[in-house]
């Protein structure tokens, strides 16, 4: 055994740049994968310490048991509870200090005019506290907030707003208020909580505008030295039993901050280490066939080599063993450099982050070897997986055989190869067809359209795993078109083209298997911009088909909205014909936690065309409720049913049905009259304002009125198509997050090519010698070795772009099954494609130049020496 | 895309208006059939060196694998070089092809001098006024034998001769099997091609290295005939390397070295 490891270092050692452009692809992708994971558990740790570190002063927290929404989401609103308690707990033996915690949404404006923070971060506004241990923040400068007028800001907002102590500035409540900056707090030390802002007031006015009087969102208890909580615990519970009832919970501040971290995992971190790991993926798997092909080739190269240890008395377990030593070596190098490498992307990320101003309390990277056991485990398991099938191949072979054999070429495909392949393919795109068919049918009977997906994921899978199969097959014909379109379009270059096609015909698997790690990413490229495309011409056909009105005032995300004071003084100006004003909320209907829309009823059906099924929002006003046909299928309701609707401060009416409609994709299932719903909403808002204009007013001027109205910091004033352009900019952003991802996997495609080529040139020296001696040119020479880069790559693009649009195509329609008019939804992202086969060209021919100018180096007379 | 500025070059340096180009049958038939029975040829020579030295290493390992040879090699004619392992008569014959150059002296092909010439032209040169048999691997596995023997004017990117192309196949009597890759044929049709394909370009001289020694005796005879029959019929000038006495035997004329110098410039007595 000891012999067969010195023979495999001395393979490797002998042969440098093969064994890096090998272990490159492990290294990209098990880089991506470390410093996904690595990045991951750095901002977990963050965020832990900082919630750690706000909840420190804390023993216990109470607050209402209630909200709506699920626990832990992003669009959880929980109840209030009655502020009495914080008087009644302080008077609790062992309990050395309670405060109210009151909290709801408030937006700085800073000194240039435009809001600060939000698109993630929370813009918090808050009753300030006064107790320093139950507060994380600390006084900077200046003192707290005691009376209406006066705000305390975070140290960041004051730097990013250039606001000073004694600054009067605005804020959004959503509606404008002015106050004076009293005081600047930091968050421990830090300038805020991961950027979010804070806006602290006194308590009374904090409780005008966040909870209601005589509400608080919790009580926050600080117990006193030597104390034990859960003693205290119990005791408190009881008080609040007493007080208050049932409905108010008691939970300890590990609880708290269990599920502060719960929270920001599910909104924020689960998703992007998702993604991210889906990417390490793709490009893992992309590596995996390069090594594959690599080990194929040098498996072959080396039969000479294996027939004389074999011949000389090698068993064939000793023979295949120096093959997997080689791959485990070069697997675990890789892996470790490649987890190297990721640590070092992850540390690079976080200080990058750092210096942008995006303070998430990562003092430093987190390293847990869960995660580098995993990148490194990864990276092994693969390249060992991606290796051994070619070397049992290779070790089947006879001792003598390939010491005989002068060329070798496998161009037969095998018939259970192809079997599987054509089953595999059919099979999986009868499935995508068919799924979706079922998601169309679930959506009819209100179902849920999760067996669709499966099925169409299970597909997806199938289709792809039969085209790697049949991969081979479609080389053929692509090496004789080769032949035919170089011919006929440059007669001179006849012959380049030719002996090229002939090259990728002669081993098709091999062409195949370098092609499909090409097919994998541009698949999952063409998928995703078939998606957006189609995504952006639904979006913009939902749009002209529901919305009737000239513009769209929206508030950012994340914002305090657009306040009900600014809303009517917009439906006020002149320019203003219909309005109506919406509002994303959630409620509890007919027993159900949903998202809801409130809005003037009567309004919003002279703006919008819902596709009325029966009953009539004119004229429907407070006390009805408008549902879709998807929700009265499934809560079996009619025109004239009453259904019960419950809020987050516990008020519940019974509204009655006015109205069912079929289209969801603007409104959703539940639509309430305004009315009944702010009431209820705790901090009372708009999100958005839905208009049309006055006869004989240009749309553009009456935008302009609208900004002007809206003040500094306000919502956005789009025009109908501004506001379907914005849309589609959302989607390409997020698809240009994307192409940037898998450009990384196509990267790695192509590495591979230029190592099968490199090695394929290597394997044919005798015959470039050959043709070098009757008379090829180097740059003869060179252009077939070009050619044949550019086929294989063109191959794997059209592989890949055939599959990507029709996947694309499947989930289109299963995902938009239950959208009115998306049957038609595919589009062809015909942009891409050409950019998609352009840049493959492209890059192929660069892939090409290291192999063909080594080709052309080479000398012939060595060359023709080369047994 | 390739023109043939090597041939034009070659014809105003050729005084004696001996135009390559043309086909060179006519006079070399006179030729062979006045050859004279001993000592080298007095006609026209296709190619010749002038005290060509190779010199391989430097030191203690130096190598003179050839020794200020001066040889010309006579046109129409079918001449063998021989001599034991290590005499230099391959490494002559790559000097004479433009496949080696020298260390000191000078090669002529066509009055050419080689060692003047860029690799883009010598490439050119031996494309089209060249022709080679190996010993084996001759053939690209992926061509067809037909599309084998055209692939120098392929390469060159003009259109064969048809009716010399026909002539050609003709002689090597291959009939259908010249749609067939080179895997499928035996090995003595596969150095036939590989002959065919020599002549198809209508080269000044073709060099055979060692064209016998991977086949068996009978295979060997038919090369052989094939090869002195271009000789014969066609006016082909042939230069061919061996070891094997019985395969020089059908050159008109055969060189012999040794250590890097000719001992011998014999004729074959008809």
């Amino acid at each position: 055994m000891a012999r067969i490891l010195r023979l495999s270092l001395r393979r490797l050692t002998s042969d440098k740049r093969r064994a890096f452009s090998t272990g490159f692809a492990i290294i990209i992708g098990v880089a991506f994968l470390a410093a996904t994971l690595v990045l991951g558990d750095t901002m977990r740790a963050g965020f832990k310490g900082l919630f750690a570190e706000a909840n420190a002063g804390i023993d216990l927290a109470v607050r209402s048991e209630d909200g709506i929404g699920d626990a832990g989401d992003e669009m959880f609103v929980r109840g209030t509870t009655d502020e009495a308690l914080v008087e009644r707990i302080r008077q609790v033996p062992g309990v050395a200090a309670a405060a109210a915690q009151v909290e709801g949404t408030a937006q700085i404006i800073g000194a240039d005019g435009s809001a600060i923070g939000g698109g993630g971060p929370p813009t918090v506004g808050a009753a300030w506290i006064d107790d320093p241990e139950l507060s994380p923040y600390r006084i900077r400068e200046g003192r707290a907030p005691q009376v209406d007028g006066e705000v305390l800001i975070d140290a960041y907002s004051a730097r990013e707003g250039d606001i000073a102590l004694g600054d009067t500035v605005e804020i959004r409540l959503p509606d404008l208020i002015e106050s004076e900056v009293v005081g600047i707090a930091t968050f421990g030390e830090r300038d805020s909580f991961a950027g979010a802002t804070l806006a602290a007031f006194d308590q009374d006015s904090a409780q005008r505008w966040f909870t209601g009087d005589d509400q608080v969102s919790a009580v926050l208890v600080r117990a006193e030295p030597g104390v034990d909580v859960a003693q205290l615990d119990a005791l408190v519970s009881d008080t609040v039993s007493e007080v208050v009832g049932d409905g108010t919970e008691v939970i300890t501040s590990a609880e708290l901050t269990a599920e502060q971290e719960k929270a920001i995992e599910g909104d924020f971190l689960g998703m992007v280490t998702m993604m991210l790991l889906a990417f390490a993926g793709v490009a893992l798997v992309v590596a995996g066939f390069s090594i594959y092909n690599t080990f194929t080739i040098m498996v072959s190269q080396r039969s000479r080599e294996s027939s004389l240890l074999r011949a000389l008395g090698a068993s064939r377990p000793q023979v295949l063993s120096a093959v997997t030593i080689e791959a485990v070596l070069v697997g675990l190098v890789a892996s470790l450099v490649g987890t190297g490498v990721g640590v070092g992307l992850a540390e690079g990320l976080r200080r990058l982050m750092a210096s942008a101003g995006m303070d998430l309390g990562m003092e430093s990277i987190t390293i847990n070897s869960a995660a580098v056991v995993t990148a490194v485990a990864v990276g092994l398991v693969i390249t060992v997986l991606s290796s051994v099938i070619p070397a049992i191949k290779g070790s089947r072979a006879a001792p003598l055989a390939a010491l005989r054999s002068t060329a070798v070429e496998a161009t037969s495909v095998g018939r259970i190869r192809i079997a599987a392949g054509v089953f595999a393919l059919a099979g999986g795109a009868a499935m995508v067809v068919t799924s979706g068919q079922m998601a169309a049918d679930a959506a009819a009977e209100a179902a849920s359209g999760g067996p669709a997906m499966s099925v169409l994921g299970i597909g997806a899978l199938a289709a792809l795993v039969g085209a790697v199969l049949l991969a081979p097959l479609a080389a053929i014909p692509f090496g004789h078109l080769l032949s035919r379109v170089t011919g006929a379009l440059w007669p001179s270059g006849r012959i380049s083209g030719r002996l090229a096609g002939r090259n990728v015909v002669r081993n098709p698997r091999r062409t195949a298997s370098s092609a499909v790690a090409l097919v994998v990413g541009v698949t999952v490229v063409t998928l995703f911009a078939t998606m957006a495309v189609s995504m952006k011409g639904a979006m913009d056909d939902i749009v002209r088909r529901t919305f009737g009105g000239d513009i769209v005032v929206s508030a950012e995300w994340g914002s305090a909205g657009i306040g009900t004071d600014l809303a009517s003084r917009i439906h006020e100006l002149p320019e203003v014909d219909r309005a109506a004003d919406l509002s994303y909320g959630l409620a509890r209907v007919d027993g159900d936690d949903r998202d809801i829309v409130a809005t003037d009823l009567n309004a919003i059906a002279g703006l919008t065309d819902l596709g009325v099924e029966s009953g009539s929002f004119a004229g429907a006003g407070a006390g009805e409720v408008a549902v879709s046909r998807d929700f009265a299928l499934e809560n079996q309701v009619e025109v004239g049913d009453v259904v019960p609707v419950s809020f987050v401060d516990g008020t519940s009416l019974d509204l009655e049905v006015g109205a069912i409609y079929s289209e969801t994709d603007f409104m959703g299932n539940v639509m309430l009259h305004s009315d009944d719903y702010l009431p209820h909403a705790g901090q009372s808002t708009v999100d958005v304002v839905l208009l049309s204009v006055a006869e004989g007013i240009d749309v553009s001027d009456a935008a302009s009125s609208i900004e002007a109205a809206a003040g500094r910091g306000g919502p956005t004033v789009e025009t109908r198509d501004e506001f379907i352009d914005s849309i589609a900019g959302e989607i390409d952003q997020a698809l240009t997050l994307i192409y940037g991802l898998l450009g990384l996997a196509v990267l790695i495609a192509l590495m591979g090519i230029a190592n099968t080529l490199a090695l394929s040139v290597h394997e044919r020296t005798r015959e470039i010698g050959l043709l070098r001696a009757v008379g090829q040119s180097r740059r003869q020479l060179r252009a077939t070795v070009r050619w044949e880069s550019v086929v294989t790559a063109v191959l794997g693009t059209v592989g890949g772009l055939g599959l990507g649009v029709f996947l694309g195509w499947g989930v289109v329609r299963a995902a938009f099954a239950r959208s009115q008019g998306m049957d038609s939804a595919l589009a062809v992202p015909t942009g891409s494609i050409v950019a998609i086969v352009v840049l493959a060209v492209l890059a192929a021919v660069i892939a090409s130049v290291r192999p063909a100018r080594r080709a052309a180096r080479l000398d012939v007379l060595d060359a023709l020496a080369t047994v | 895309m390739l023109t043939d500025t090597t041939l034009t070059t070659t014809d105003s340096v050729d005084p004696a208006g001996d135009n390559p180009q043309a086909d060179p049958r006519p006079h070399l038939a006179g030729n062979s059939a006045n050859r004279p029975a001993n000592g080298p040829a007095n006609g026209p020579t296709v190619a010749r060196t002038e005290a060509a030295t190779k010199v391989y290493g430097a030191g203690e390992t130096k190598v003179t694998a050839l020794d200020a040879v001066s040889v010309a090699i006579p046109a129409g004619e079918f001449t063998a070089i021989m001599g034991p392992s290590g005499s230099g008569k391959s490494t002559l014959m790559h000097c004479l092809a433009g496949l080696d150059t020298l260390t000191s002296g000078r090669v002529f092909l066509d009055d050419v001098e080689l060692s003047s010439l860029s690799d883009r032209k010598l490439t050119k040169l031996r494309r089209d006024r060249i022709g080679f048999v190996f010993q084996a691997f001759n053939l690209l596995p992926t061509l067809t034998a037909l599309e084998n023997i055209t692939l120098p004017m392929d390469l060159a990117g003009r259109k064969p001769d048809q009716a010399w192309l026909d002539q050609v196949v003709r002689v090597v009597g291959l009939g259908t099997r010249l749609g067939h890759r080179p895997s499928e044929l035996s090995g003595g049709q596969q150095q036939r091609v590989a002959v065919a394909r020599a002549l198809a370009s209508k080269p000044a001289v073709i060099f055979a290295d060692e064209p016998t020694g991977n086949l068996d005796r009978n295979s060997g005879i038919e090369v052989l005939k094939f090869l002195r029959s271009a000789v014969d019929d066609l006016g082909q000038s042939i230069v061919m390397v061996t070891h094997d006495p019985y395969a020089a035997s059908y050159a008109d004329a055969t060189l012999t070295l040794s250590d890097g110098r000719i001992i011998s410039h014999e004729r074959a007595v008809a």
